[in-house]
């Protein structure tokens, strides 16, 4: 799964069983980059407010576009 | 998935492939070429850059907005990659024909997809000989191994040995995931290399 150790769903606890309810509600799963950062939930919750704020400006389109560029430069399957 | 919805599968494909020659405005095209700077050599960006995407009618909070949203997709791509995060199953639902485009670097969770159809069932049986695995693809009836040999060019193998002298040979078995055994083969060759540069 990844390199470090991870907290799986039935061992989260606090803010991470929050974070990790919320994904499991909105889309069904809890996505692998998530449980990647499940040691630092306060970071993951401070990334997706950062990520939702430089969105809520632009166009989900060009939002989409400007990741695929930069995820495919970066060689990133992710 | 999202991107699936704006753009529909042959667009998607198209952009991943090229997407200069995916039939977009040339104002994304801008974008994406401006992403993809900040992405290999954000060092080289100048004004020019800059101006380019005022020219394509870009704001300054647009490229700002643009700006952030790459460095942000290299942050979260750069923690990925570095702790060996898979991507999630949702994209084996793309199709193959985008997976394949869109699978550059790490492979996808369930690790082993035929490399001919890119179907997700395929059987897996060992060979005897050295062991190593073979795949079966009932899908496409392709089969073969499942980690094929990687091929080095001499440049590369020539960079790997240079950290030889510094090294054991499991440091860089783990480093570059290229065996000791080979190791040595190369070493022997680039001797030969060398040998019959000099006569």
């Amino acid at each position: 799964m990844a390199f470090i150790h991870t907290i799986q769903t039935e061992e989260a606890v606090g803010k991470l069983k929050e974070i990790y309810d919320h994904e499991l509600e909105t889309q069904g799963y809890i996505a692998n980059g998530t449980m990647t950062l499940s040691l630092r939930p306060e970071v993951f919750a401070a990334w997706e407010s950062l990520l939702k704020t430089i969105r809520s400006k632009m166009r989900l389109r060009r939002y989409e576009l400007v990741t695929l560029a930069a995820a495919s430069a970066l060689h990133c399957t992710y | 998935m999202l991107r699936k919805q704006i753009f529909g599968a042959e667009q998607l494909e198209a952009i991943v492939r090229d997407f200069r020659n995916a039939g977009l405005d040339p104002q994304e095209v801008a974008v994406m070429e401006f992403a993809e700077k900040i992405t290999l050599h954000a060092h080289a960006i100048q004004k020019k850059d800059v101006d380019k995407l005022r020219e394509n009618g870009l704001t300054d909070e647009e490229i700002l907005d643009v700006t952030l949203a790459v460095s942000a997709r290299n942050f979260w791509s750069k923690t990925m990659d570095a702790m060996g995060t898979e991507g999630d199953l949702k994209y084996l639902d793309l199709e193959p024909g985008i997976r394949k485009v869109m699978q550059k670097g790490r492979p996808f969770a369930e690790g082993e997809i035929c490399p001919h159809c890119f179907g997700t069932h395929i059987v897996k049986k060992i060979r005897t000989s050295d062991g190593r695995e073979e795949y079966y693809c009932p899908a496409c009836h392709m089969g073969g191994l499942i980690k094929p040999r990687k091929k080095y060019s001499d440049a590369q193998k020539l960079q790997i040995l240079e950290h030889f002298e510094r090294y054991n040979p499991d440091g860089i078995k783990s480093l570059f995931g290229v065996s000791p055994s080979t190791l040595m083969r190369w070493k022997k060759s680039k001797i030969k290399v060398k040998k019959s540069g000099k006569s």
